[in-house]
């Protein structure tokens, strides 16, 4: 079972009011037009709910992880792209910082990020794709940056970003502050359409040598242990949008008639119904035992895979029955679940594809 | 399935009009909602817009099987120009072709099977879908007029369409032998189209409210006698159901084309994408599931041209074919990872696209119950 504490039902109360006041009449618009929700993101950040994990003396909320799971699975119910921000803000960006940065930079960049600014951070395919890659050149003890980045998630309205790359020499961990010669390239895409996911590509840009966090097998275990802790973040998101996408069938099925009763009754619809509470439910578990196994200090990565794969799954079957629930009116814009089903399957690919994540749990669990 | 060779010759004939002429514009039409009035054109050049109907009435003079071909090959580069075309043969052509009189034929079943025409469908209502005999839209006899009034929604071509088939009964309460059909011309006064609806997907194609006020509709345009229009539906339906489970087969397809091009041209690791187990596992039923549904569909499309019972494989190849290409549009995404979700590659218009064919003509649910009605009986 799993049980908050007054702190974190606190914390739920509060962002709950929030979305309703704050996200529910912006959200389906931000989506639509695709639009950053900088305001939102400051209001957040002005109520201490937007630095969750960052500790207290940088001026952050100092949140656990299940605490961050609430905030994010809350959020995700009325509008994912926002959560997505919050989880890129905190779980690929104040996380790296925290753990790996020395105080110089843990100060200057935690700050910034407490004080309401955007961090990016960019993502590397699953494949090998011809142009995607970066480049650090040392020129007369100067270093120079160029190539592209396909995803740098936040990328849109960040101030500075984390690039975890790969460079001759392995892997290598970068932050840099944003910078007007970075070329951002603009993507229509499925879900998220709210959260800045965008392009970068760096021309010859000459950075400091204090920016690179991190390489070699430093760098290596630093993302894998990012990649574990953000794993657990996902899967919140996943989860909040497949409780949307149940909430908003329950109420609708109850409130549509065909043939002279509500269509609640038919044992096919009840059937979707099932469906998705049963996987909900399933996933809930996984994705809070993850948080608290993280919590106690557990390194083992297994719990964090399986809650994203099956959160990633739940959410993804969900808003295909949340769509199939409202029929053609499911179909059309005037209703949130097509954007349910949207920003799931979005959630789902993001960063890890669900066979790199089945590959992840196979290697787990032959150990 | 080895079809027979004419079949096999036919479908080159669409799948190179569908490869050089509509796969470069699929992008486009999906992204900027563009409806491909140039596309229809050509499938009206080429005589695609009513294939099964006879040469005399403005017809290819084919059958149902090249029908499902040709919404297939369609459908598998640009989902909305295969459900334009499933609409206007299935639900604006056949109600005439089947139900019309001679003189109706030659007014209304000539120019739309000639594709001088577009046609549209006007069955499902803001409140009645799934129940479709829970028609609201009324119609009065007055003199030798029926006066109508009601809104109709979802109408796939409504806003663009010349000639209209609806439905609309002498009494809401009397249930399915109250309903009627009509046919309704562009331009009649107390007839408009209403608004067009914001998709999830099928974003080239328009779906339109139509509303009707007092609208005059001269007695000759009703469609067979006063109470056939519940028999007139279920039939074209019946035979609608066909091609949108063509439509799902073929996003299906499309879907699986692009994703076998995404493997075979991408590496991880350096190693071909091609190469690891878990991508053929995918390929391997994603193409099962796919082969499946397309025996499924072209049995049913068998079936009617031979003039046998034909509603519950229809609705197999429906339910099947659009459930199935729902799994294999979802893995496409899947197996492209993040550039799934971008429109630099076509699947997420795909997965977008196949998600109504489990709704459009009567939702998957409906499907099951049309099937179990004929297995176990009412």
């Amino acid at each position: 079972m799993i049980s908050f504490n007054n702190e974190q039902k606190l914390i739920e109360g509060e962002i709950r009011k929030f979305s309703k006041t704050e996200l529910e009449p912006i959200a389906d618009e931000i989506d639509k037009k695709a639009i950053f929700p900088i305001e939102i993101i400051k209001k957040l950040s002005d109520l201490g709910l937007s630095s969750l994990i960052i500790p207290e003396v940088y001026g952050g909320a100092g949140l656990d992880t299940t605490s961050l799971c609430v905030v994010l699975e809350e959020l995700s119910k009325t509008c994912a792209s926002i959560s997505t921000i919050l989880l890129v803000n905190n779980c690929l960006v104040a996380f790296p910082v925290m753990k790996f940065a020395p105080e110089k930079i843990k100060e200057y960049y935690l700050r910034k990020l407490t004080k309401g600014e955007i961090g990016a951070c960019s993502t590397e395919l699953g494949i090998d794709l011809p142009g995607e890659s970066i480049s650090i050149r040392d020129t007369d003890g100067k270093l120079m940056i160029s190539g592209e980045q396909h995803f740098v998630l936040n990328g849109e309205a960040a101030h500075f970003v984390v690039l975890p790359i790969s460079v001759s020499t392995g892997k290598a961990l970068y932050i840099l502050d944003n910078n007007p010669r970075i070329e951002q390239k603009k993507h229509h895409i499925l879900g998220l359409r709210a959260a800045g996911i965008v392009g970068y590509q760096f021309r010859d840009l000459d950075i400091e040598a204090d920016t690179c966090l991190l390489d070699g097998q430093e760098a290596v275990d630093a993302l894998m242990q990012i990649r574990h802790y953000t794993h657990i973040g996902f899967s919140a998101i996943s989860l909040g949008i497949a409780e949307a996408a149940y909430e908003a069938s329950i109420k609708y099925s109850k409130e549509r008639k065909q043939f002279g009763r509500a269509i609640c009754e038919f044992p096919m619809v009840q059937e979707m119904l099932i469906d998705m509470k049963t996987r909900i439910e399933a996933t809930r578990l996984l994705v809070y035992n993850a948080a608290a196994e993280y919590d106690k200090g557990d390194t083992n990565t297994l719990s964090a895979h399986i809650a994203r794969l099956q959160s990633g799954e739940a959410a993804v079957y969900a808003g295909i029955k949340a769509v199939q629930v409202y029929g053609g009116y499911g179909y059309i814009k005037e209703y949130p679940v097509e954007r349910f089903l949207r920003d799931a399957k979005a959630i789902q690919v993001l960063c890890e594809t669900p066979n790199e994540l089945r590959a992840l749990i196979a290697k787990g669990i032959l150990l | 399935m080895i079809l027979e060779e004419k079949y096999e010759k036919f479908r080159e004939k669409v799948r190179d009009f569908a490869l050089n002429e509509i796969a470069c514009k699929a992008y486009d039409i999906d992204l900027n909602e563009k409806f491909p009035w140039d596309l229809i054109k050509r499938m009206a050049e080429l005589n695609l817009l009513a294939l099964y109907v006879p040469k005399e009435y403005g017809g290819a003079g084919l059958d149902t099987l090249c029908y499902a071909i040709a919404v297939e090959e369609i459908g598998r580069e640009c989902g909305s120009t295969g459900i334009f075309l499933a609409a206007h043969s299935s639900l604006g052509v056949y109600p005439i072709y089947v139900a019309g009189n001679d003189a109706q034929k030659k007014k209304y079943l000539v120019p739309l099977a000639r594709g001088e025409k577009i046609g549209s469908f006007g069955l499902t209502e803001p409140n009645a879908g799934s129940d479709a005999a829970g028609t609201q839209t009324t119609a009065k006899l007055i003199g030798d007029e029926y006066i109508i009034n009601g809104t109709k929604r979802f109408i796939t071509s409504g806003r663009i369409a010349d000639i209209i088939v609806f439905t609309a009964t002498k009494d809401p309460t009397m249930g399915y032998p109250g309903i009627s059909a009509f046919i309704v011309e562009k331009g009649t006064p107390g007839y408009s189209p209403g608004k067009d609806e914001d998709k999830l997907g099928l974003r080239g194609s328009i779906t339109s409210e139509l509303v009707f006020e007092d609208c005059a509709i001269p007695k000759a345009n009703l469609l067979g006698k006063e109470g056939d229009g519940f028999k007139i539906f279920m039939e074209t339906l019946d035979g609608g159901r066909i091609s949108i489970a063509a439509l799902a087969l073929g996003i299906a397809q499309g879907s699986l084309d692009a994703s076998i091009k995404f493997v075979c041209e991408n590496k991880k690791n350096g190693r071909p994408l091609k190469k690891l187990q878990s991508i053929q596992s995918m390929i391997a039923e994603m193409a099962t599931d796919i082969e499946a549904a397309r025996l499924l569909v072209y049995q049913a499309a068998m079936l009617k041209d031979s003039g046998a019972p034909f509603t519950k494989e229809a609705a197999m190849a429906k339910y099947y074919a659009s459930t199935v290409g729902m799994k294999a549009t979802d893995a496409a995404v899947s197996i492209h990872g993040m550039l799934g979700l971008t429109k630099e590659y076509p699947v997420e218009r795909f997965m977008r696209d196949e998600k109504l064919m489990e709704i459009g003509e009567g939702t998957s649910e409906i499907q099951k119950i049309v099937i179990a009605r004929k297995i176990l009986g009412k």
